[in-house]
């Protein structure tokens, strides 16, 4: 079920009107906790109910795991179980992930007399379970959270509690896996920062002037600024010959509006999930934070896709070493996470290559920024802002090209691009240039909000007024209902 | 909140006012969108309003006659961008659209049905957002206020605007039947994709409808496959006019080697309003 969609509207009206019926006392929680899973499990299976099994399958093993990490933790545990349970756990979902995600290109790697085409054909026609990567990475955070000791005492004491107990606790940590707001597409939330918030809601609490802000702008984004940009971009997939015919200023404005799109698509995604998150009073972490005006690969990271990023560095850089190891290991850690960064959003080679290419440039950019750490701060303010500009066109037209091997599907595609931009005519297309301007431009000015937000707060806040603010959404909803794109489903749903 | 509700409600209120005015302004309809999808649908919404007496079905080759050829009345364009004839003759035929008592069909981009392309335009056709268009102006495709400064930019171009003239193709032939004998063999596919075609057509001509196929000057590089709409002819026995057929290198002008441009699109125009649609 898609957020933009008229029965997702319906579902989440009506769960929202049951959510919050007056309960009394204890049973509120359990009412709403088994709301919410229905509700969920509506919004998931709506498509393909079978996938469902697989989500319910994954909530009952970690369930038992983490109620037996919990109760190896709570003795002596000599034999060292509760690190066994929590060993055999991730590489429970790990072998899920792999079957339904990489088994195809796992085995299309093998050399051909390895395996019959047969059973290839067969492996490449599993259904890749939608959101397996995000709900699998949740599951991960909850086995390594409650092992680590960083949940609470209190929500210790729920997720491992036995007998009838056991139902309310497998109930918690199902919601955790599969609330309707984040179990697609993110933000991945640790569980630390989720299970501790599971309580009894009450209306009066909704945060309505951030779930109204999170929600137009992300409806914005995704319906008036992606969904539009994505007739044009389409184009960039239509064929290398088309592309090796394509004039550079054409192919630049697809470009550009391909890196314009996915944001909006994936920060509208995830604004509308915080929305709704606040609605039945969950806080789902910032997932992006203006990621186009990084001056820096390094920063770009930072600013995109947070959730992940705070996930890989939790539980895969830091645990591999981070940069207490030398700086050679540093490097090879950032290329490492990097890579599986990569190959983490699809199970194509291609996604493995865009994560080592920025592994790789935030490798070098670690190397010469260390090295010239003392220069950097010394610089007058004209020749900082012009070196400040030369470092944010450095990073946005390397995050931009980037977005070629995400796109694109095999290299011969890439070349084509290239020899386009090669090719001298420099006729003005006037349809992806129009779509730039109107629909991209959206982006560059909700940036320039964000500039104006981080170098100048007094004057920004200037601007933060209930009248204005209605004025702007105001707009903004008569452009999402008049001037939607054609309905498309959410580019990191794939993931 | 008060202040806030204010604001919204206001500004929500002025752009839907300022809207319905651009749209009284335009007459209705806007010539272009940036968007090819959104092009489609609005000539769709829009021109099967009222009772038009002719109706030219077709892809953006067709749909191009719509945007800078001389309005004639009675006259709906349906040319769908990236699409075929197929998508709007599927939806009259499953009475999602109403008939016209002249239906000319592109020939040329027939084939594309082959690859289901325009299969998005036929989706937007069965869709409650397309019905809610239909009622409501201001929630059609037409009226995107994207689609009121891409259609001012379109007119602001030099070669952009809307032709007029009475010059007509310098060509000698003229619509006939085709003998069933002279059609081409085809694939399995492409044979299905004939048999339903010229059942939809039979259908049409059982309900009123006169029915022609008609080759437009711009072929398609990418999948040309004169030969499924020839087979149509011949298995259909609706009237072929091959416009191409004898037509000067120089006779016509396109803006991108498939689109016809302004002059050339008046000219075809009329062409077609003398041998078919002023019978």
């Amino acid at each position: 079920m898609l957020f933009n969609s008229f029965e997702f509207l319906v579902l989440l009206a009506v769960t929202l009107l049951l959510y919050y019926l007056p309960i009394a006392g204890r049973l509120a929680r359990v009412w709403q906790v088994g709301l919410l899973l229905v509700a969920s499990s509506i919004f998931y299976g709506w498509e393909n109910p079978k996938l469902l099994i697989l989500l319910a399958v994954s909530c009952a093993a970690n369930s038992l795991a983490v109620e037996r990490i919990l109760f190896w933790k709570g003795r002596d545990d000599p034999g060292g179980r509760s690190k066994r349970w929590l060993t055999a756990a991730i590489i429970l979902n790990l072998v899920f992930l792999a079957f339904f995600k990489y088994a195809g290109i796992i085995y299309g790697s093998l050399p051909g007399a390895w395996i019959s085409q047969d059973v290839l054909k067969w492996i490449r026609s599993i259904p890749l379970p939608i959101g397996i990567s995000f709900y699998t990475f949740h599951a991960l955070s909850l086995l390594i959270d409650v092992h680590r000791n960083v949940v609470t005492a209190e929500t210790q004491e729920r997720l491992g509690r036995r007998g009838m107990g056991r139902i309310a606790s497998a109930s918690d940590l199902s919601l955790y896996i599969v609330f309707f707001p984040q179990l697609v597409a993110g933000p991945i939330v640790k569980a630390r920062n989720f299970i501790d918030q599971i309580r009894a809601k009450l209306w009066r609490e909704i945060d309505w002037i951030n779930v109204r802000r999170c929600l137009v702008t992300g409806y914005f984004l995704k319906i008036f600024v992606a969904d539009n940009l994505s007739e044009q971009t389409a184009m960039l997939t239509i064929g290398k010959e088309a592309l090796a015919a394509s004039g550079p200023i054409n192919l630049m404005a697809m470009l550009y509006s391909y890196g314009f799109q996915i944001f909006a698509d994936f920060a509208g995604y995830s604004l509308i999930a915080i929305g709704l998150g606040l609605m039945f009073g969950y806080r789902l972490p910032e997932n992006f934070n203006f990621p186009y005006l990084s001056l820096s690969i390094t920063e770009f990271w930072r600013r995109w896709h947070l959730s992940l990023s705070a996930w890989l560095r939790d539980y895969l850089y830091i645990p591999l070493g981070g940069n207490r190891m030398g700086p050679g290991r540093t490097y090879v850690n950032l290329f490492l996470v990097m890579f599986l960064g990569g190959l983490w959003h699809g199970a194509e080679w291609k996604f493995a290559l865009w994560g080592t290419l920025h592994g790789s440039l935030l490798a070098a950019e670690r190397f010469i920024f260390r090295s010239r750490a003392g220069d950097l701060g010394s610089s007058s303010s004209p020749v900082r802002m012009l070196r400040d500009s030369v470092r944010w066109i450095y990073a946005f037209h390397a995050v931009m090209f980037l977005w070629l091997t995400f796109l694109m599907p095999d290299m011969a595609n890439i070349g084509a691009f290239f020899k386009g931009l090669g090719s001298g005519d420099l006729s003005l297309p006037g349809q992806p240039l129009f779509a730039l301007f109107v629909y991209g431009g959206m982006v560059v000015l909700y940036h320039l909000w964000g500039w104006l937000k981080e170098k100048h707060p007094e004057r920004a806040a200037g601007f933060i007024h209930p009248l204005t603010e209605g004025a702007l959404h105001g707009l903004m909803v008569f452009l999402i209902l008049t001037n939607p794109g054609a309905p498309r489903g959410f580019i990191y749903f794939q993931f | 909140m008060l202040r806030y509700l204010t604001g919204f409600v206001v500004i929500f209120a002025a752009c839907f006012g300022l809207q319905t005015v651009a749209l009284r302004l335009s007459g209705g309809k806007t010539l272009k969108s940036e968007s090819n999808y959104f092009s489609s649908v609005a000539r769709v919404q829009t021109e099967t309003q009222g009772s038009p007496r002719v109706m030219l079905l077709g892809s953006s080759i067709t749909g191009r006659l719509g945007d800078r050829a001389e309005k004639i009345a009675g006259v709906a364009n349906l040319g769908c961008d990236g699409g075929s004839a197929m998508v709007t003759l599927r939806a009259i035929d499953e009475g999602l659209l109403p008939t016209a008592p002249v239906m000319i069909i592109e020939a040329n981009t027939l084939a594309y049905e082959l690859e289901h392309r325009g299969k998005d335009i036929g989706k937007a056709i069965h869709s409650d957002w397309f019905k809610v268009g239909l009622k409501t102006p201001n929630l059609s495709a037409t009226a995107r206020p994207t689609a009121f400064a891409y259609s001012w930019l379109i007119a602001r171009k030099a070669d952009g605007g809307v032709a007029s003239g009475d010059e007509v193709l310098p060509i000698t032939s003229k619509p006939g039947v085709l003998d069933p004998a002279t059609s081409p063999a085809l694939d399995e596919k492409s044979t299905a994709l004939v048999e339903e075609m010229a059942g939809i057509l039979k259908r049409l001509e059982n309900k009123g409808s006169k029915i022609f196929i008609v080759m437009l000057p711009g072929v398609p590089k990418d999948f040309p496959r004169k030969e499924i709409a020839v087979a149509l002819a011949c298995k259909s026995g609706v009237p072929w006019w091959d416009l191409t057929e004898g037509l000067p290198a120089n006779a016509v002008g396109f803006t991108d080697g498939l689109h016809l441009d302004a002059l050339s699109a008046q000219k075809v125009m009329n062409t077609l309003r003398a041998q078919l649609i002023e019978r």
